[in-house]
């Protein structure tokens, strides 16, 4: 299914300009064009070569968002919603691939030490995480879904959440300290 | 925890999180007394602080990447979920994914189709979801694909529903063409199943050809009832207030664009009348292989939905008949009220037409599916309606013949436009040739206007379009004139005219200037003047120069009064920078438009002119034409000559140094440009703004803008200037010293230059790549690029061009110390430079010759090269600080090599106050001399403190030569500081990055360095190795560089006073 570009574009601007609704008409529209893209990227890829998460919203913006007569600030409200719809997308399929009982094969061990692999991010518990941050600490929230899910820079960040780039950094750091926490109770 | 007792530990978090643990500790003493539960919580997640640096680094796609790439090969595979095991993965969609699975209570195939969480996220949303797919459920019919049910496990919600093995119909009509009863006896059972759904107040909202599936019995089932509603189609009316929904309402479209109905498009409601309009658009594709509405963007599809009256399927397949045309044109009424009122309805008309087909013969649709190219489907299409319906149906082949005789004879001529599209088309043309492309592109939009099939404007539009770098406009206005000549017989010249303009457009520019060249052979001679000035002017876009001023000559010859021959040939002088012809032609061709009161004419030759003394380093007069032109497109209130003169008046600001003014101008430009939509302008003013900011050495400013210009131009499709904005950023990283970003933007600009046969903006490409790739220290890839740039200059005749390729590659050589070699082309570069006047390059190569000539010691011609230099940089348009800061560079390094240590210290220290904070390299360089001079002269501590900055400063530069540079500088001072183990390892790293370039020179004082140190640190051995490989090396420069040059080095004070203590070393020795 393809969304017009022009709802998406009267969404944001409906959204700028106070239109609270706007912005949950916005994110299932978002949402299928984002994950299909994402799933074309995948298909390009092949495993080692670089995917820039950021090319991939900047692709969807283009796509999705009629230009004429937007306004700068638009572009970074719609990454707003890209990598919000990012992370509902990844944490779908996270929760998809969870939800099933997967045969497990029993590796070798002595195989399995060779297979330094790097503990994926546990994407399930890290939503519910955010979700918390998002109560006692919206901004640093934003800020995480902005970087992790949307893969955008420091500044990009900066400029989307109209915060200066050093409390980005900073709310990273914190953020990420607290994420961790909050993942790993025990510890 | 609250938000405030986050705050506050935060607060406490932030200030000791990057701090060593003695002071941590003791700040947290401090700030969390009396709270030891605060001081808890932020050790606590401290403690994650080595696990927290690789957290989240990557973003979560690209970490996911392998494993949604293992997906696509095994997919889910393997799960259970419920009672269904998963098989393969079928597809991704819009409404999800949808796997295979197996039914294991059943022992049975089904589909499963996982829907997205959003829809979760709301309980009414939710319910309402599984109501209407349960209402879908209760669909029973042989082309329903089956729902079977809808469950929520997991917290997913997926549903399950009738496994069809088979094709998609639209993969069907991708492999081929259907033939007319096959797509009559599809549409006939869509319909069928439509009947039946609409009988029970079900729409499906979004038929189209990837929602039919045909199973491998060929019979259609129909997939996705209802569901697109879920995803923003309208749902119920009592939901349209609720905010809280996360489906949507009225005013919002779902569908897929090419197949959406009017009422659709507009956001209105649908009803079941909508479905059978996507039905029309099936049929449609099915019968004449093409889609009825289509566009680049959606927002363009919807357009022609809601507006264009598609042409009758049987205009491209002479087999449909005229009640199957209109069966499926009233399906695609734009009023509801005008189509089939039921599935019912529409069926019965089909199936009518299927029985009449019946009895006729057996007829294919197969050979005749356009292929928009062939000339055959054309004429096919012309004789098509030109025959008058009802059509009757002839074979195939005997088509053929008719078609033949058909082209011969009765192709319709091309009616003369009416006088006033014919007044504007002239007045386009006119201005197209004197290069006013705005004024031309408004001209020849209004002669389109009054006549739609006037070919030629069509055309001439193009190129104005083209001119103005729209070039997806062009490319329609292109089709638009190549299709009505396909249509209607075009007159000589007029054929070739248009055949001439085509290519020029599509920048196939030697077929462009064959056509002109016949047109010119027979124009008659009123006309010949305007034909000479066209082919001119194709020449010059394929970088014919010569040829290029010659019919220009040829023009005016004719017509001593033509304008914009004059212009033109004033243009072109002056890029060659031939004052004197463009300054004749541009007084010529002020007077003849003054007489002609054509104001706009004026304009533009004051603005031509002041770039010419631009361009010539005359900044007063450049500044006093180009106020006259800004002054006279105010009179005339031509906005598009307004924003022109403001942006080349902003250059010179810049220029003389005024920045404010320079940014005004600039910024009012960009307003004019902006307010009256001119894109392109808008886009190429935020790039010239750019470039006042990196004149000035505002690298951040400058960015800024260039990538507003990026993201307009692409916004915009403006290719041009896309491509102009990645190559100016590409500069500005690549001055940075951030070479390989640099790269990157250059790479990404290069293919469009190189296909579209832009040579002069190639070759700037060329240049850039070729100066990274030798900041990077790759000498072979950086010539490479260079020698492909000389050729290319070559090709164009391009003296500058040539002059200034000569110079990098000089310093490419210069770098690699072969200085003789390095001579030759910079004298090449000065020698040009001088023969075409332009002064502030021929300041550039002075200083680069002296920059060699010195090390060879050629004393007195360094002199009076840095003397030229001088004269130049600090000439009367201002003080160039760059070539200003080399200059001293150059004259404190050969006082260095003279042992004149003090004099070196004060054009060090002058060269550095030009340099710092702008200049990084210069800088650095500077430094570096700078601490050699201290230390020389007895401070080498202070020295070697300057000396280290430096080699830390060009570390961060990662330019690999002035890195090694430094360190041998930073060697020589540890030495005479008496740090002779520091100084011994600073020369052999040195000696490694100096052998791997070739850098022979620099290499034997490493190692004479080298031996020294060893020599203090009693090793003999050592000393005695590396004095050998010194002696070795330096003997070797006879050879690398002749035996002249090599005589004026060793006649060097300081190469003598290295020599002697080399002597000393190998003289222990024996």
């Amino acid at each position: 299914m393809l969304t017009s570009p022009n709802s998406i574009t009267k969404l944001l601007i409906g959204w700028r300009e106070g239109d609270e609704t706007a912005l949950d008409r916005l994110m299932p529209l978002v949402y299928v064009e984002m994950r299909r893209m994402a799933h074309q990227y995948m298909r390009r890829e092949r495993p080692g070569h670089t995917l820039q998460t950021s090319d991939l919203l900047n692709d969807a913006y283009l796509r999705l968002v009629d230009h004429k007569g937007m306004r700068w600030q638009n572009r970074a409200h719609f990454y707003t919603v890209a990598a919000q719809a990012m992370r509902r997308i990844l944490v779908d399929h996270a929760r998809t691939r969870n939800a099933g009982k997967r045969k497990v094969d029993l590796v070798d061990i002595d195989q399995a030490a060779h297979v330094v692999q790097k503990q994926p991010t546990d994407l399930v518990a890290l939503d519910e995480a955010l979700s918390e941050l998002e109560v006692i600490d919206p901004r640093k929230c934003h800020v995480v879904i902005m970087k992790y899910f949307g893969g955008m820079k420091d500044e990009e960040t900066a400029e989307a959440l109209g915060i200066s780039t050093a409390t980005v950094s900073r709310d990273w750091t914190s953020a990420r300290l607290w994420l961790l926490k909050a993942m790993n109770p025990k510890a | 925890m609250t938000p405030e007792r986050w705050q506050q530990i935060d607060n406490v978090l932030q200030r000791v999180v990057d701090i060593g643990a003695v002071e941590r500790t003791a700040l947290l003493d401090k700030l969390c007394t009396g709270d030891e539960g605060l001081r808890q919580e932020v050790e606590s997640l401290i403690s994650f602080q080595q696990m927290a640096q690789k957290f989240l680094e990557v973003p979560a796609l690209e970490e996911a990447a392998s494993l949604f790439c293992d997906d696509e090969a095994n997919s889910l595979e393997g799960l259970v979920i419920g009672r269904y095991r998963i098989e393969a993965r079928l597809g991704v969609g819009g409404m999800g994914e949808v796997y295979l699975a197996e039914d294991t209570n059943l022992d049975t195939k089904v589909a499963i189709k996982f829907l997205p969480s959003y829809l979760e996220a709301d309980e009414r949303a939710k319910r309402r979801l599984i109501m209407e797919a349960k209402a879908v459920a209760q669909l029973d019919h042989p082309n329903i694909c089956r729902v079977y049910e809808v469950k929520e496990e997991a917290n997913r919600n997926f549903i399950v529903m009738q496994y069809v093995e088979g094709q998609t119909l639209a993969e069907k009509i991708k492999d081929k063409p259907l033939t007319l009863r096959e797509t009559l006896r599809f549409g006939s059972q869509i319909l069928d199943a439509l009947a039946e759904a609409h009988s029970r107040g079900i729409v499906h909202r979004d038929i189209k050809p990837q929602n039919v599936m045909i199973n491998t019995s060929a019979k259609v089932k129909v997939l996705d009832f209802g569901l697109v509603k879920l995803l923003g189609g309208t749902i119920g009316e009592g939901d349209a207030h609720k905010r809280s929904s996360l489906l949507s309402r009225p005013g919002q479209r779902a569908g897929t664009p090419p197949y959406m109905s009017p009422e659709q498009a507009r956001g209105e409601a649908v009803d079941a009348r909508s479905d059978l309009f996507a039905v029309g658009v099936i049929l449609y594709e099915c019968l004449s292989g093409r889609r009825p509405f289509s566009g680049a963007t959606d927002e363009k599809i919807l357009t022609q939905v809601r507006r264009l009256h598609p042409p009758p399927p049987s205009q491209f397949n002479i087999n449909v008949s005229l009640e199957l045309d209109n069966a499926v044109l009233k399906a695609l009424a734009k009023e509801r009220g005008a189509r089939y009122q039921s599935a019912n309805e529409f069926l019965s008309d089909l199936r009518g037409i299927a029985a009449k087909l019946k009895a006729q013969d057996e007829l294919e649709t197969q050979p005749v599916i356009p292929r928009p190219n062939t000339r055959t489907v054309r004429t096919l299409t012309a004789l098509k309606s030109a025959l008058q319906r009802p059509t009757v149906s002839v074979p195939f082949f005997g088509v053929a013949i008719v078609v033949l005789l058909w082209l011969f004879t009765t192709t319709p001529s091309m009616r003369p436009p009416p006088p006033e599209a014919m007044r504007w088309y002239e007045q386009g043309t006119a201005a197209l040739r004197e290069g006013t492309y705005h004024k031309a592109s408004k001209a020849l939009e209004q002669a389109t206007k009054i006549d739609a099939k006037f070919a030629l404007a069509h055309a001439r539009l193009a190129e104005a379009y083209a001119e103005l770098d729209y070039t997806d406009k062009a490319k329609d206005e292109i089709i638009r004139a190549e299709s009505l000549a396909n249509e209607f017989r075009m007159q000589q010249p007029d054929a070739l005219y248009l055949q001439a303009v085509t290519r020029t457009v599509l920048r196939d520019f030697g077929p462009a200037i064959e056509s002109y060249r016949k047109i010119a052979q027979r124009a008659p001679d009123k006309d010949k003047a305007l034909v000479y000035v066209d082919l001119g002017r194709a020449y010059e876009k394929n970088d014919q120069l010569k040829e290029a001023r010659e019919n220009y000559f040829e023009a005016i010859k004719l017509d001593p009064q033509d304008a914009a021959a004059l212009l033109r040939l004033g243009v072109l002088c002056s890029q060659q920078q031939d004052f004197t012809c463009a300054l004749d032609s541009f007084q010529k061709a002020e007077a003849i438009y003054q007489a002609q009161s054509n104001l706009e004419g004026v304009t533009e030759v004051f603005y031509q002119r002041g770039f010419l003394f631009l361009n010539g380093d005359r900044v007063p007069d450049a500044r006093a034409e180009l106020e006259k032109a800004l002054q006279l497109a105010n009179t005339t209130k031509n906005q598009y000559q307004q924003i022109r003169a403001l942006l080349a008046l902003s250059s010179v600001s810049a220029i003389e140094g005024h920045n404010v003014q320079a940014e005004q101008q600039a910024t009012e430009a960009i307003e004019l440009a902006r307010t009256n939509g001119v894109e392109n302008e808008f886009a190429s003013g935020l790039i010239w703004l750019g470039n006042s900011f990196l004149l000035r050495g505002d690298y951040s400013e400058a960015e800024k803008y260039y990538q507003r210009a990026l993201d307009l131009a692409q916004r915009d499709k403006l290719r041009l200037n896309e491509a102009w904005a990645r190559l100016q950023l590409g500069s500005l990283r690549i001055s940075e010293h951030k070479t390989d970003e640099g790269l990157s933007y250059i790479e990404q600009a290069l293919p469009f230059y190189r296909q579209g046969g832009y040579r002069k903006w190639l070759s700037t490409a060329l240049a850039l790549r070729g100066r990274a790739l030798r900041y990077k220290g790759d000498y072979d890839g950086a010539l490479k690029a260079f020698n492909e740039q000389l050729q290319l200059g070559e090709q164009l005749g391009d003296q500058s061009q040539a002059a200034f390729v000569h110079e990098e590659i000089g310093s490419v050589l210069s770098d690699k110390e072969q200085y003789p070699e390095a001579l030759r082309h910079f004298d090449k570069s000065h020698e040009i430079n001088s023969a075409l006047n332009a002064r502030l390059y021929v300041g550039y190569s002075a200083m680069q010759r002296a920059s060699v000539l010195w090390q060879v010691g050629r004393y007195e011609e360094t002199t009076a090269a840095l003397h030229e230099a001088f004269d130049i940089a600090s000439g009367p348009s201002g003080t160039n600080r760059l070539l200003l800061a080399a200059i001293y560079i150059i004259d404190a390094l050969a006082e260095l090599s003279e042992l004149h240590n003090r004099q070196a210290g004060v054009k060090g220290r002058q060269a550095l106050s030009l340099a710092v904070n702008q200049y990084p390299v210069t800088a650095i360089e500077a430094r570096c001399l700078l601490g050699v001079a201290q230390s020389r002269s007895g401070a080498p501590r202070a020295g070697g403190i300057l000396c280290a900055s430096a080699v830390d400063m060009a570390t961060q530069t990662g330019d690999p030569h002035l890195v090694s540079a430094t360190l041998l500088a930073h060697a020589e001072i540890l030495l005479d500081g008496g740090d002779s183990s520091r100084a011994l390892q600073t020369a052999l790293q040195a000696q490694q990055s100096f052998a791997g370039v070739g850098q022979k020179d620099s290499e034997w004082r490493a190692y004479l360095i080298a031996a020294r140190a060893s020599q203090r640190l009693g090793n003999e051995t050592a000393m005695r190795e590396y004095a050998t490989s010194a002696e070795v090396l330096l003997a070797s420069l006879e050879q690398e560089w002749g035996a002249e040059a090599y005589r004026g080095y060793l006649s060097r004070n300081d190469v003598q006073r290295l020599q002697r203590q080399l002597g000393v070393l190998l003289n222990l020795q024996t």
